[in-house]
């Protein structure tokens, strides 16, 4: 094989052949500059895919798609946001198409697996569903006998498997000792006066210690932080962490993403991974941080979207598109004076019950609330 | 130890023998596949406990019990893919793909001196996959899975896109360098 044949291939080469590359580029010039050329190739087609695909992780949602049961429904979404651009990049890269095939086969050898070493009697009804598509006919079962000979070394290699995870758990369980878990639906307040609701389904862990410390499990979660600068409250989910000096923020994780939305204050947002990555939010911005990737660039957030809570948000929003909100959440009719509707107001209205909220929201207009029928109406 | 949404439940109540069976229960596919993909590498131990702690630390998260064995090969997907990113091993480290090449100039100092997209465009569209592939971790013994060829077809490919793309740069090079001379003299 030439010298150039080598530089070809030289992400492939054997311990010995890369020495005697090495050995070469400081003698020749000429390879040396192929060399950098080829890197710098290389590097621009890794940058491409990088650009068009900064989350790797979506190529996995993307490829499990077409299985009704393998995404939750807060992937679904994720995925369908991302579609466009993920589209328009499958489009550009055939080596994307090729890895999307490539994630498929993964599937398939996983579910290969799983049939193969988890036990009959543990594969329940709930979860047939799922496996219907790709279960083996039975007659390509292996006998039962053969099984069982063939699990035991199987079992041997989980059993050591186990004791080698202990440690493992072990750190982890030490990790929990001294946090409280406070389940969806309720509003939470903290030692230090902050808030915290939690939507349907989310699940929060506080520090038993009364310090600035909170986990958010998964789910999603409005945070109302008692501003303290010398004790920045620290917040971390399943893959990013967000410290925070006194401010409100929406936060919604799952397993591999959390989303921030900023209302007011100032929180800088992390992978858990590479905290040196960390990207701070004004208000009214959103950033992502997906699996480990750093965190998305943040961009104007649809406060909008916290629908969830009895606030209504407003950064810029129209006073009449409050209004709206308000008389939806609230289920009373809020109407307001044609002048006033078209005002911009930037505020949180809705946190303390509706009269608050008026209140305020007249406040910024300089109306007057007033009874009107069933409802109110805020006149000029 | 059943894989029923009972079970599971009960781990993500805080049923610290329910979850620590589920663990031990999941550990024996993870490693099957982890095997079935990369083959008996040493990394195959490091793959199944991250995947485990992927699905320890996610499982209070997991909204549909149901779904549990989804779960597990979500995080099994995700902690392959790191792999292929080089997170992991210190196989081809000397050439890993996002780590410069000790002895050589860091690729972003060297410029191509011709449009990327245009030289990439001279190749064929398989050549131009395997390039892809390779960028995005993938070995090339895996590439030709993939591609259904075999690792030294792939290899040849990549022989020829270099021939190529090395008169191209060469000769962007030469044309970039009477340019430069041009607008000197």
């Amino acid at each position: 094989m030439s010298d150039f044949d080598t530089l070809a291939l030289y992400d492939a080469l054997p311990a010995e052949e890369r020495d005697a590359l090495a050995a070469a580029l400081k003698e020749q010039p000429a390879l040396a500059a192929a060399f950098s050329r080829w890197r710098s190739l290389r590097a621009g087609v890794r940058a491409g895919l990088a650009r068009d695909l900064p989350d790797r992780a979506l190529l996995v949602l993307y490829a499990l798609a077409d299985d009704a049961d393998a995404l939750s429904d807060d992937e679904r979404r994720q995925l369908d946001a991302a579609r466009p651009a993920l589209d328009a990049a499958l489009d550009k890269h055939p080596g994307l198409v090729a890895a999307v095939r490539r994630i498929r086969d993964d599937r398939d050898a996983f579910e290969a697996a799983w049939s193969e070493t988890v036990p009959e009697t543990t594969r329940r009804t709930p979860l047939r569903r799922a496996e219907t598509r790709r279960q083996p006919a039975a007659e390509d079962r292996p006998a039962l006998r053969d099984t069982r000979l063939l699990r035991w070394p199987a079992r041997i290699a989980a059993v050591v498997a186990v004791v080698a995870f202990a440690g493992v758990l072990t750190m982890l369980a030490l990790r929990d000792a001294g946090w409280e878990t406070v389940a969806g639906g309720q509003t939470v307040t903290l030692a230090d006066g902050s808030t915290v609701d939690l939507a349907d389904g989310a699940r929060l862990q506080l520090s038993d210690d009364e310090t600035r410390q909170a986990r958010l499990l998964g789910g999603e979660a409005l945070f109302r932080i008692v501003h303290d600068e010398a004790h920045p409250f620290e917040l971390t989910t399943p893959n990013a962490e967000v410290t925070v000096l006194g401010t409100t923020f929406s936060v919604q994780a799952t397993d591999v993403q959390t989303e921030v939305m900023l209302i007011q204050g100032a929180v800088s947002l992390a992978p858990r991974a590479t905290p040196e990555k960390a990207v701070r939010l004004a208000p009214g911005q959103t950033s992502t941080v997906l699996a480990l990737d750093a965190p998305t660039a943040p961009a104007p957030a649809n406060l909008a979207a916290i629908d969830w809570t009895d606030a209504v948000f407003a950064r810029g929003m129209l006073a009449a598109e409050v209004a709206r909100q308000l008389s939806a959440r609230f289920e009373t009719p809020v109407a307001l004076d044609a002048a006033l509707g078209a005002e911009p107001v930037v505020g949180e209205f809705g946190a303390d019950g509706l009269d608050d909220a008026l209140a305020k929201l007249a406040l910024a207009l300089g109306g007057t609330v007033e009874a009107d029928g069933p409802g109110f109406r805020i006149t000029e | 130890m059943t894989f029923d949404p009972d079970a599971v439940e009960r781990a993500q109540a805080g049923d610290a023998a329910a979850r620590d069976a589920l663990l031990s229960a999941v550990t024996t596919p993870l490693r099957a596949f982890f095997r079935s993909r990369i083959g008996a590498a040493p990394e195959v131990d490091d793959l199944v406990q991250n995947a485990l702690v992927r699905v320890y630390r996610g499982l209070d998260a997991l909204q549909n019990p149901a779904r549990f064995k989804a779960f597990a090969m979500k995080a099994a997907l995700f902690e392959l893919q790191d792999f292929y990113r080089g997170r992991y091993s210190s196989r081809e480290a000397l050439f890993d793909p996002d780590l410069p090449t000790p002895g050589s100039v860091d690729p972003e100092d060297v410029p191509l001196a011709m449009d990327l997209e245009a030289a990439l465009a001279t190749l064929t569209e398989h050549a131009r996959t395997i390039l892809e592939l390779r960028e995005l971790g993938y070995p090339y013994v895996e590439i030709a899975e993939t591609l259904d060829t075999t690792e030294a077809a792939v290899k040849m490919q990549v022989k020829r896109a270099f021939e190529k793309l090395r008169g191209l740069l060469a000769a962007a090079l030469v044309a970039f360098a009477a340019l430069g001379a041009a607008l000197g003299s």
